[in-house]
Formats: C-alpha cells, structure tokens, sequence
C-alpha cells in the first residue's frame, strides 16, 4: 500500500510540478496578463449601499493593461454614468502580495450638463479587459442603493 | 453468438472509443483516415468570432476528467491519474489550435490492471480527435463544438488485447453557463453544464473470432458550481484565495452498445469532485463511483493536472498555428 501511495504522491504532486518546471525553464517568464478574476470591488458585488457612491475600486487578479481596460456604470435608469481615468492604487500594507496594478480606483464623476442626484435601485457595473497576450476577460455585477440617512 | 464491446467495464476519464476487441485492418481505413484530415484542413478557413480557452463572456469552462469541455485551446494535461475496478491508469493529452478554433489533439496512456490473478500493463491505443468551435454566445455563455475521435487500432501494448483496427466517434460538444438567469435565480448562474455525445463506429465489424463487433453510444454531462463566478459576479465574498478558484463539479459518464438495433445494458460513472483553476494551470480531484454493477462495485478516484498553453506561452505553442488568435 505504500509502495502504491508513493506512486500516487508522485505521479499526482511532483510529476506535474516537474513538467511545469520544465515548460517554464525553456522560455522566457511571460508578462503576468493570463486571464484576470475579479477578486473584490467596492462598492462590494451584490451589496447594498445606503450613500451615493463617488468612486469605484476593483481588484483583479492580474496586473492590468489599462489601455486595454473598460468599465461601464449604469444608474437604475439605464443611464451610463461619466467616469474618471482608471487609477492604479499604490501598493501598501493592506494590498501586500498582489500583483502590480492589480488595483484599480475610478471616479464616478458628475455630467454638468445633466446634474442629478444619485437614483436609489439597482446600479450595474460591466467590466472588459484585454491582456497583453490576447485574452479577454470580462463580467458585470450590480449593487443596490438605498435611501439611507446620507442620502 | 456473443457480441465484444467495449462496455465489458466502465473506465474513468474521457468515454473510450473502444477496448478488448479483436478484427482485421483494411484499406478503408486509410482512405477514411484522409478523408477526416481533408475536411480538417477546409474547416480551418471558417472563424466565427469569440474567445479561445474555455471562455465564453464572463464563464469559463474548465477541463473536466470524464467529460471533455466544449472549447478548443492550447493545452496540455499531464497527468491524469486514476485507479478504478482494480486497474491503474495514467493518461496525457496534448492539444494544439490548427487555426483559430479548430484544434488537433493527441491522447496516450498506460494502464495497469490484474485480471485472473495476472498483473497486466502495457500502453493503450493512441487516440486523436480533431474539434471545430463552431458557436460561441458571449451573452448566453455558450460554446458548441464538433469534432471526430480516431483511436489508432494496433498503436497500444500487445498484452493488452487492445483493437487492432481503428474507431470512429463523431462528437458533439457542448457548453452553457446560466448567468442569463433572471434576477430572482441569480444564487443559480455560478452554475454550467458542459457535455458530449458521441457514436463509435468500429472500423471492422467482425472480430476474429467470428463475434459481430458493436458500434456504441456513449458521453455524459457535467454540473458545475463556480465559487469565482459566484465571488466577481453575484456576491463578493471575499473568499480566501485557494476557495475563490475553486469550481465543484460532478461529471455524469454513460456508454451503451449498440448491435443491429439490439441495446445492451449501459455502463458509466458518476464522479463528484472540484476544480482549483490557477493561472498557468489548473488541477481537479474527483471519486468515480460506478453507475451499477456493471460498471464495477468499488469507488476509485480521479487526479488531474491541466496546463493552459495559451497562458505559458502566449507567443509560441500557446496560438494557433495558423491565423490571427483574435
């Protein structure tokens, strides 16, 4: 039985450990776009919100291409909202071990031309980007406004 | 008169085309064989638009142990490790885009088994399969492929009385995640099927024996549940690292024999396990529990490690190989 979960240990952990290694020995490291979750946003996917939000964070993965990223804001209106460039956060000690531009703030900004307040509801975020490498990656989620002390 | 199948025992991993049969090679196998890679070749020149690796919008389709997934990609798993109805087996499969969504794959493996107190092992035949990625919704988070399955008779170890005459499967492949649920469901859209339904069409339909040698229906479905669709989609939950890749998955395999109409009892596993999908690479654990007597009467398992090709080498084995990847 031994001898049989030694077979198992080795075929299952240090053989594929063993072809990595060598897959990744014969070619140059390459830049880290594979494809990119989404780890955490603020405000958070699914939550509820009781203050108009002025900025959004999110936190993927992979370092990001930001001139390949995309980000839509929808108000319950179905109006798309105006943002602000995409800014990396700076790594500190609460984004210890993520990867380099990894983190991203964008302003929620006001369109002077149709000022309006925050609308209480369902409010959608849609996402898209491309890496280096080619790969798309892409999803969309939504959080809820409600009236609330601050709004 | 009995009939040779391959369902005698059920196996782990992906649906076999067909073992423990014996017959004679003929010409028509050659010509067959051309004719799959002339057709190959013409479907290269036909490119919807989508994304390779599994993906289609915000789903992503991991490669399952029993059931292949409905996407063409650059990829290599190695190994697939099982041990079922007394037999040990160690699979490999290597895939590589033609074009941009038409993929050749090539699949070996060596298998360990005792059968009337004798220890067996050896090779099995060598199988390829070629695949077109003929429908990809990003919105309805589908893929639909098609491809055809050759096991090459005659490639394998003698001792094991493997088929000396090559098989046929054509395959239909399928992909759909729900996160076109609507809203009052939305706890269901981190879930997808995945599946495949292929008829195995022996190249030789007597045995040397004189035994009618049967075709065969076999493939199956899978249910998956996935915690990152879940995590960046629905709820953020901000899981610890090792659970926000993870994808619970239970595969569903079924094969039956067909003789002139006649059926024989089917045969299959069910395997429940998980997915961690990393971001070169990609491993899964599963139990494979028989689907009946027939199929066997103890539990085994299932250890796979999958890389992603397309991720490791961008530039070189990881496109296709000929055309634009996008």
């Amino acid at each position: 039985m031994m001898r049989g979960m030694t077979g198992v240990v080795f075929w299952v952990l240090v053989f594929p450990v063993l072809v990595f290694l060598v897959l990744a020995a014969c070619v140059p490291a390459p830049p880290a776009f594979a494809h990119s979750l989404l780890l955490r946003a603020s405000p958070a996917v699914g939550g509820t919100i009781t203050r108009a939000p002025t900025e959004l964070r999110l936190e993927f993965s992979e370092t990001l291409d930001l001139d390949h990223f995309e980000v839509q804001v929808i108000d319950p209106s179905g109006r798309q909202l105006l943002l602000g460039a995409p800014v990396p956060v700076q790594s500190g000690p609460e984004n210890r071990g993520r990867p380099l531009n990894s983190i991203v703030r964008i302003a929620l900004l006001s369109d002077p031309a149709e000022p309006s307040p925050a609308l209480p509801g369902t409010w959608q975020i849609r996402w898209r980007l491309v890496s280096l490498d080619g790969h798309e990656s892409e999803g969309s989620f939504r959080f809820t406004l409600v009236a609330g002390p601050g709004h | 008169m009995t009939i040779t199948t391959s369902t005698d025992r059920a196996r782990p991993g992906r649906p076999n085309l067909r073992r423990n049969d014996r017959g004679k090679i003929g010409p028509g196998d050659g010509i067959a064989t051309c004719l799959a890679f002339g057709i190959a070749i013409a479907l290269t020149g036909l490119a919807p638009s989508a994304n390779a690796h599994g993906r289609a919008g915000a789903r992503f389709f991991p490669s399952t142990i029993a059931i292949e997934d409905p996407a063409v990609a650059d990829e290599l798993t190695l190994p697939i490790f099982s041990r079922f109805n007394g037999a040990r087996e160690i699979e490999g499969e290597y895939s590589r885009r033609l074009a941009r969504f038409f993929s050749v794959s090539i699949e070996a493996g060596r298998t360990r088994e005792a059968e009337d107190g004798e220890i067996l092992s050896g090779f099995e035949n060598i199988e390829t399969s070629f695949r077109y990625q003929f429908l990809t919704s990003a919105k309805h988070e589908t893929i639909l492929s098609a491809g055809l399955g050759i096991e090459w008779g005659g490639t394998g170890s003698a001792r094991l009385e493997l088929a000396p005459y090559n098989s046929w499967a054509p395959t239909l492949f399928f992909g759909k995640g729900l996160g076109d649920l609507p809203e009052n469901l939305r706890y269901l859209r981190p879930l997808a099927l995945t599946g495949q339904a292929a008829y195995v069409i022996p190249g030789r339909r007597i045995a040397e024996d004189g035994d009618p040698i049967a075709s065969e229906f076999n493939g199956g479905f899978t249910v998956q549940y996935s915690l990152s669709y879940l995590n960046s989609q629905i709820r953020g939950l901000a899981l610890p690292g090792f659970f926000a890749r993870l994808t619970p998955v239970t595969e569903f395999s079924f094969a039956k024999a067909v003789h002139r109409g006649e059926g024989e009892s089917v045969t299959g596993t069910i395997q429940p396990g998980f997915f961690w999908i990393g971001k070169y690479f990609q491993l899964g654990a599963e139990a494979v529990v028989p689907l009946n007597d027939r199929s066997g009467r103890r539990t085994g398992f299932a250890l796979q490690a999958h890389f992603f090709l397309d991720d490791i080498f961008p530039g070189t084995i990881g496109k296709p190989l000929w055309g634009r990847t996008k």
